[in-house]
């Protein structure tokens, strides 16, 4: 099989009419999960945003009137940026692992900016949370940022 | 030289270009959503099917998978990536028993879009955070186009390679 596989692509062209069906299904498959997600979605409140380190909540935010609380003895610092805050979260007793938090008032919105998580800093490429559905998770130090209302889409309920 | 002994070379030697290409593809910021990848390192996973077989594609997305995940200090990406990527991988050697009808590309395409949903599912339920797969329809498309990129890819190379090279590795 192996030699007639190889001699198959070397003279055949790169695609074939069944191709489509695979091509078809994809499609149909994009359509269906875009209906699914934002068909029946519903507009949101976005209040404020908490944090949590190991599923437990150690800090919530309010828009409203700014109002920081951190619910539980952690390590962290807060410095005025432009338009907002930044909110310095130390995870562990020794304070050398952080994340960097940005809130931004005018936009009502707040995303991981800096974290010495790990060499990708994959925490930091999450989209800013600005509505009830978003969500910003750092896996390897265990935290989730998610809206004080929520943070997760739930299409049978209706949010 | 056996055939056998070329075929455990070649091997070793897809799997060290897709771990390189893993790492360095790692290093660049992802498509639009956290996570995703171009994809380049599933070149040299498809060719081990194509040129070897399937039991040598599964060691090359092995040492990619767990290696890579090493080196680039991401433990936890191994727990999401490596299912899918078997998952992909199996169904990719099932289709490509079908090459008469199928083309390579599709069958690549196919493959990146289970391997990016799988992942999605798979985060989710680890992380219990079910709005994630709000990001199922963006994965799909970008997926379905590095699919096809990888898949235009391996069959240019194909297309390149003389008939003489395979020579060497069919089983005696």
């Amino acid at each position: 099989m192996k030699k007639n596989l190889f001699e198959d692509i070397k003279i055949s062209k790169p695609f074939k009419p069944f191709d489509a069906i695979i091509y078809l299904l994809i499609i149909v498959f994009i359509a269906l999960t875009f209906f699914f997600f934002f068909y029946l979605n519903k507009p949101t409140s976005n209040a404020g945003f908490k944090v949590l380190l190991s599923g437990k909540e150690i800090l919530t935010f309010q828009y409203d009137n700014k109002e920081l609380n951190v619910l539980e003895t952690v390590n962290y610092k807060t410095e005025n940026s432009k338009g907002g805050i930044t909110i310095t979260l130390y995870i562990d007793a020794n304070s050398s692992e952080y994340n960097v938090l940005s809130v931004n008032y005018e936009e009502r919105s707040v995303k991981i900016t800096d974290a010495n998580c790990s060499n990708s800093k994959d925490c930091t490429f999450f989209p800013p949370i600005s509505n009830d559905n978003g969500s910003i998770i750092c896996l390897p130090h265990k935290l989730t940022v998610l809206p004080i209302n929520g943070g997760y889409v739930s299409p049978i309920a209706g949010g | 030289m056996k055939n056998i002994y070329k075929r455990i070379i070649l091997c070793g030697i897809l799997s060290a270009l897709a771990l390189i290409s893993f790492i360095i593809e790692g290093l660049f910021p992802p498509l639009f959503i956290p996570g995703v990848r171009l994809g380049i390192s599933n070149i040299f996973i498809l060719l081990a099917l194509i040129i070897l077989n399937r039991k040598y594609a599964f060691i090359t997305l092995i040492i990619k998978t767990v290696l890579g995940s090493v080196f680039s200090g991401n433990f936890s990406a191994l727990m999401y990536s490596l299912p899918s990527g078997i998952l992909a991988l199996t169904v990719e050697s099932v289709l490509i028993v079908f090459y008469k009808k199928l083309s390579i590309v599709s069958i690549s395409t196919i493959g990146a879009v289970i391997n990016s949903l799988m992942q999605n599912v798979i985060f989710c339920l680890a992380t219990g955070l079910y709005g994630y797969l709000a990001f199922m329809p963006y994965l799909s498309i970008i997926s379905f186009f590095t699919g096809l990129f990888v898949g235009i890819t391996i069959y240019y190379i194909i297309k390149i390679l003389p008939l003489t090279v395979l020579k060497n590795f069919i089983q005696s």
